[in-house]
């Protein structure tokens, strides 16, 4: 009992419905804490329980500087950085259990960069006017566990309908911090952490299955740019043993702009962290940049349409040799062990012969490159098999069981 | 929370049954320690599912119409996926007309997000609607649309029950138990009038409340932008209404030169059932951004800059477009319905003094929909900018007086 919830609003134009929600939340038996993000002042300001004052300084300006600057994306910038600080702080005090939000499309894009600096696991309800428009969930929500309340009407007056809205968001968000925390649900030691994609689907569940008969417990991430992105942030806090990264092809669309680019840190977390890794190829030999940036020279390529929205271009030699040096400058930097398996009869179920991107001999230039580039005692294995065929998975399994802790 | 709490609830468990029986189970059994009643319906298509379900993905399908096994054999799994969807919402609507469900949950990837959201769509405001689905973080609209669903992004795969997934199940499980508490249902308080706004034309919806909370409604306020003013005409097809403002036709240029406010649906303008006051807020311009970009025909026209955004004068050819399809929606309304137009401006943007302003060109719009509108529906016109509060205060005065005649 006596959870506290963070409650992120801008008082100068959702004041009464902020309040409202402090209210509701109160009425449950949690306890509220009021942040106010605004940038200017109102009617409801001093009604806060943290000033949009006080948010300014941890921010590193004053609100008289905020209140009267016309450049709002960096005033902007300011409040978020504030509130981040001022939230990170409540929670490293325990002050915290859970934090709501509530705002249009500003609020809401404030809030949830709030919400995403915070760690995976503790509950993020947004309540937002602004859900449903096109792309902005995507924004909203990144990578983060964070969950999107879509209001309808808009949050300006307390109407009966909006009332109903914020008794439910109340109501959500009360109920959810009651949930045992992951520290207390986790098997310590044997959590891992595995990237696949539909091309390798069934090494991923051979994998898998494996990993649970010795006693992990494997979490997948989809490696199409945003969850193995989300990954690399979870290996990050803490959260994993061992990655078994089956499709790291982020790497390679970072380098050419694809769909499934995975910002320029990926693959670097386990590595800084230091917990050991099994590395393969999945995808790695295929690029995806949107149709519409299709150069005269991507449309001759070889091509793989994956379903109606997504095809497949297979990687040149020139762009597989740059993505093996960025491999090898990644996994060199790794604190912990590091193992390679590369199946040589093709890289994912897309790979087969007969599909016109199949080219296991063009593969060789990444194998080659990485190959000499990699310091010695990270051990790059190569298996005479497709990755989808059984003695691949075995291959890693083997691999994963002389890296990982027993 | 105790059982006593939400006791006698019961909540609708949408999910494909053979890939995520796992998390199904452990959806109903935490469920079910919260003291609400599971109700698990089956919308898998690819095999048999790994858990029995309450409601089988034959009967779904069947309450549609389509014979499933039939479907599964012809290989058309576009084919399969619509018949379910299609059954799932029909069976949901009845379990709710009945008074068995309280709540519906789903979750799912791609396939088994977009069927759990169509069940959640076809339900009404109100009813508590919790999603969680892996493909939370991409455009939601389709899913989403005009309802008030809430998300969850899983973040991790739905494939395997680990600590993470648990976790989030978890707390998916407790929002919607919570939503579905006693004190939570929509209550009927004071009538409540429907109004269309936006940024651009957002003093008239200020002066619109008052004047409404003086005669005894409240204003529930849609932002016109592709989205609100198709929930905007669900509310009114749901009766949660007595009277629509719609104040806002911005959407309508929006949609004809795909800009920010596109997308509207077909039934816009036409929710019938309750009055309606329609004036041409924002209909003096069509609004673009670096991704809906302007078309090339509007080059030349007088732009205004604000934001990301940028609007675009309309001129006489596009408000004689605008008045027929205004008018061949308002001739199809089924309840009265009065046009209110403003003489001196339709936005912040056409004010006198302002780069758009331009009388000559409404006048264009006001001529050709008296015109289609004939004696169908009356066109009253008033001398004023639509910021004006004698605006606002004619509107509601004409919608209390038509809401006031329909209750007779």
């Amino acid at each position: 009992m006596g959870r506290s919830i963070l409650i992120i609003a801008t008082l100068d134009t959702k004041g009464e419905e902020a309040l409202f929600l402090r209210e509701r939340i109160r009425a449950q038996g949690c306890e509220p804490i009021l942040l106010d993000i605004s940038m200017r002042e109102g009617e409801r300001s001093g009604e806060a329980d943290i000033s949009a004052g006080e948010v300014a300084r941890a921010g590193g300006a004053s609100f008289q500087e905020i209140s009267s600057s016309t450049d709002r994306a960096s005033a902007t910038a300011v409040m978020t950085r504030g509130a981040v600080e001022i939230a990170k702080g409540l929670l490293r005090e325990g002050k915290i259990h859970g934090v709501v939000g509530i705002g249009g499309s500003t609020g809401s894009l404030m809030a949830t960069d709030v919400m995403r600096a915070l760690p995976f696991g503790l509950p993020k309800l947004m309540v937002s006017s602004t859900a449903a428009l096109p792309g902005m969930s995507t924004r909203y929500i990144g990578t983060g566990d964070i969950c999107l309340f879509h209001s309808v009407v808009e949050i300006s007056g307390l109407g009966e309908v909006l009332r109903n809205v914020i008794e439910r968001a109340a109501r959500a968000i009360c109920a959810m911090v009651e949930t045992p925390p992951l520290e207390v649900q986790r098997v310590e030691g044997r959590a891992v952490a595995m990237t696949m994609l539909g091309p390798c689907e069934k090494c991923a569940s051979r994998v898998r299955r494996g990993l649970e008969e010795g006693g992990f417990q494997v979490t997948g991430f989809s490696a199409a740019g945003i969850g193995d992105r989300a990954m690399e942030e979870m290996i990050l806090q803490g959260l994993f043993d061992g990655v078994v990264d089956l499709a790291p092809g982020g790497v390679i669309e970072h380098l050419v702009g694809g769909m499934r680019d995975a910002g320029p840190r990926r693959l670097e977390a386990a590595g800084k962290v230091g917990i050991p890794q099994v590395i393969s190829t999945c995808g790695v030999n295929h690029i995806t940049p949107p149709k519409r940036a299709w150069t005269e020279e991507h449309r001759s390529r070889r091509k793989y349409d994956l379903d109606r929205h997504r095809t497949w271009l297979r990687a040149s030699p020139e762009e597989l040799r740059e993505a093996a040096r960025a491999f090898a400058e990644k996994l060199n930097k790794a604190r912990g062990p590091v193992v390679v398996v590369i199946p040589l009869k093709g890289w994912s179920s897309v790979d087969q012969p007969g599909n016109p991107t199949y080219d296991p001999e063009e593969d060789m230039v990444f194998v080659e490159e990485l190959r000499r580039r990699l310091r010695p005692n990270i051990e790059l294995r190569t298996v005479e098999a497709n990755m989808e065929d059984p003695e691949f998975a075995q291959a890693v399994l083997e691999a994963c069981r002389r890296v990982f802790p027993s | 929370m105790s059982s006593e709490e939400s006791g006698g609830k019961s909540l609708l468990i949408i999910a494909t049954l053979d890939t995520k029986g796992e998390h199904a189970a452990y959806v109903r059994d935490c469920v079910r320690s919260l003291g609400v009643k599971p109700i698990l319906m089956d919308v898998g298509i690819l095999g048999d599912p790994s858990i029995p379900p309450d409601i089988t993905k034959e009967e779904v399908a069947s309450a549609a119409g389509y014979d499933l096994k039939g479907l599964i054999k012809s290989r058309d799994r576009a084919g399969c996926v619509r018949a379910i969807a299609e059954g799932a919402a029909i069976v949901a609507n009845r379990l709710l007309e009945d008074g068995r469900i309280h709540g519906v949950f789903g979750m799912g990837g791609g396939t088994g997000t977009s069927i759990a959201t169509r069940v959640m769509r076809s339900l009404p405001f109100g009813l508590p609607k919790v999603m969680v689905s892996t493909v939370a973080s991409r455009d939601v609209r389709e899913f989403v649309g005009t309802k008030d669903v809430v998300m969850f992004h899983s973040v991790a795969d739905l494939l395997g029950l680990n600590e993470f997934i648990k976790l989030i199940l978890g707390q998916a499980c407790r929002a919607v138990c919570g939503m579905m508490q006693r004190g939570t249902e929509l209550s009927k308080g004071k009538p409540m009038v429907a109004v269309s706004a936006y940024g651009a034309n957002s003093a008239c919806a200020l002066h619109a409340q008052s004047f409404l909370e003086a005669k005894g409604y409240e204003m529930v306020a849609f932002h016109a932008n592709g989205c609100g003013g198709m929930a905007m005409e669900e509310f009114v097809e749901q009766r949660l209404v007595v009277g629509v403002l719609d104040l806002t036709l911005h959407e309508i240029a929006d949609e004809m030169f795909g800009g920010y406010s596109k997308g509207i649906g077909p039934m816009r303008l036409e929710a019938g059932g309750v009055p309606r006051v329609v004036a041409p807020g924002g209909l003096d311009n069509a609004a673009f951004t670096p991704s809906c970009p302007m078309p090339d025909r509007l080059k030349g026209r007088k732009v205004c800059h604000y934001d990301v955004r940028f609007c675009v004068r309309m001129g006489p050819q596009e408000m004689r477009a605008f008045a027929r399809i205004v008018g061949e929606k308002l001739r199809k309304v089924k309840a009265p319905t009065h046009v209110l137009i403003p003489r001196r401006g339709w936005s912040e943007f056409d004010r006198e003094g302002r780069e758009f302003f331009d009388p000559q060109a409404d006048q264009v719009f006001v001529d050709e929909l008296k015109k289609v509108l004939g004696d169908a529906v009356p066109v009253e016109e008033m001398d004023v900018h639509i910021s004006d509060p004698a605006f606002a205060r004619r509107a509601v005065e004409i919608l209390d007086e038509m809401i006031i005649l329909v209750r007779k």
